[in-house]
């Protein structure tokens, strides 16, 4: 049996203990069909934390927008960061807020994974 | 001011929080202080509510007119006059219900102040409908 951590070895920490939770009762075929989707729809920590420190040379927000934070991305693109100390607590918190979007989405492959049989 | 203080306070929270940070309602993981790992995990969590909560509250009690020295770094850099800085002030003088000096200082103001109030309730919100969902499931596999 394989386990997901086989399948996905770069994810890490707290998002891991999460799938784990998650699929814990999934076949062997739902589970690489688990991996394979979360996979490509998955954003990198690591992604979201240049593209917030690339607000410190003026294009703040970018990391927002691509976490389907339109709101706040705007925000941030007009005021420069909040005054670049959006940018600093964003580059601070990078972790927990690629966490709340992989985790969500999570859940929906999870649902459109149940959804289909 | 306020900007300093909050970023400080955020960088000690984050220190200091790091060793609970894994404690998720897991079956396999055993926290040694559940009560305490909770409540620091409520902070963690949420995180940036609380922060956007502090700034927007200290913001609500600064006078608007307020020009002391700054921890802003357009400033140091020795630009004149820089958006977020007007955006505090714009922020600040809508919470005083000056709105047409709000609107001087930056047209967004009244803007961010519901965008941010938006984004702290959808963060509490999504943390605790998690918490719930997480719960729900490993209790239904546990049965």
């Amino acid at each position: 049996m394989t386990k997901i951590y086989e399948l996905m070895p770069d994810i890490q920490g707290e998002e891991m203990l999460i799938l784990q939770n998650l699929c814990r009762d999934y076949s062997e075929e739902k589970l690489r069909n688990f991996a394979t989707i979360y996979r490509t729809r998955r954003k990198d920590p690591l992604l979201i934390l240049v593209l917030t420190l690339v607000g410190l040379a003026g294009f703040a927000g970018i990391h927002r927008i691509l976490l389907n934070q339109i709101g706040m991305g705007i925000l941030y693109f007009f005021t420069g960061g909040l005054c670049l100390i959006g940018t600093i607590v964003d580059a601070v918190n990078y972790q927990q807020l690629t966490l709340q979007f992989n985790r969500r989405l999570a859940m929906e492959v999870h649902q459109l994974l149940n959804r289909e049989v | 001011m306020w900007c300093l203080l909050n970023t400080f306070f955020a960088c000690v929270l984050r220190t200091f929080s790091k060793k609970t940070f894994l404690s998720l309602p897991c079956k396999d993981f055993k926290s040694d202080d559940g009560m305490k790992s909770g409540i620091v995990r409520f902070f963690v969590h949420n995180f940036e509510a609380w922060f956007w909560l502090t700034s927007l509250i200290l913001l609500a009690f600064m006078p608007p007119e307020s020009t002391q020295t700054t921890f802003c770094v357009w400033h140091l850099l020795g630009f004149e006059s820089c958006l977020g800085c007007g955006l505090g002030h714009s922020i600040s003088s809508a919470f005083h219900g000056h709105w047409i000096t709000s609107f001087k200082f930056h047209p967004l103001g009244l803007v961010a102040i519901a965008i941010l109030t938006i984004r702290i309730v959808s963060v509490f919100n999504q943390n605790y409908t998690f918490e719930r969902l997480n719960k729900k499931f490993t209790h239904d596999k546990n049965l």
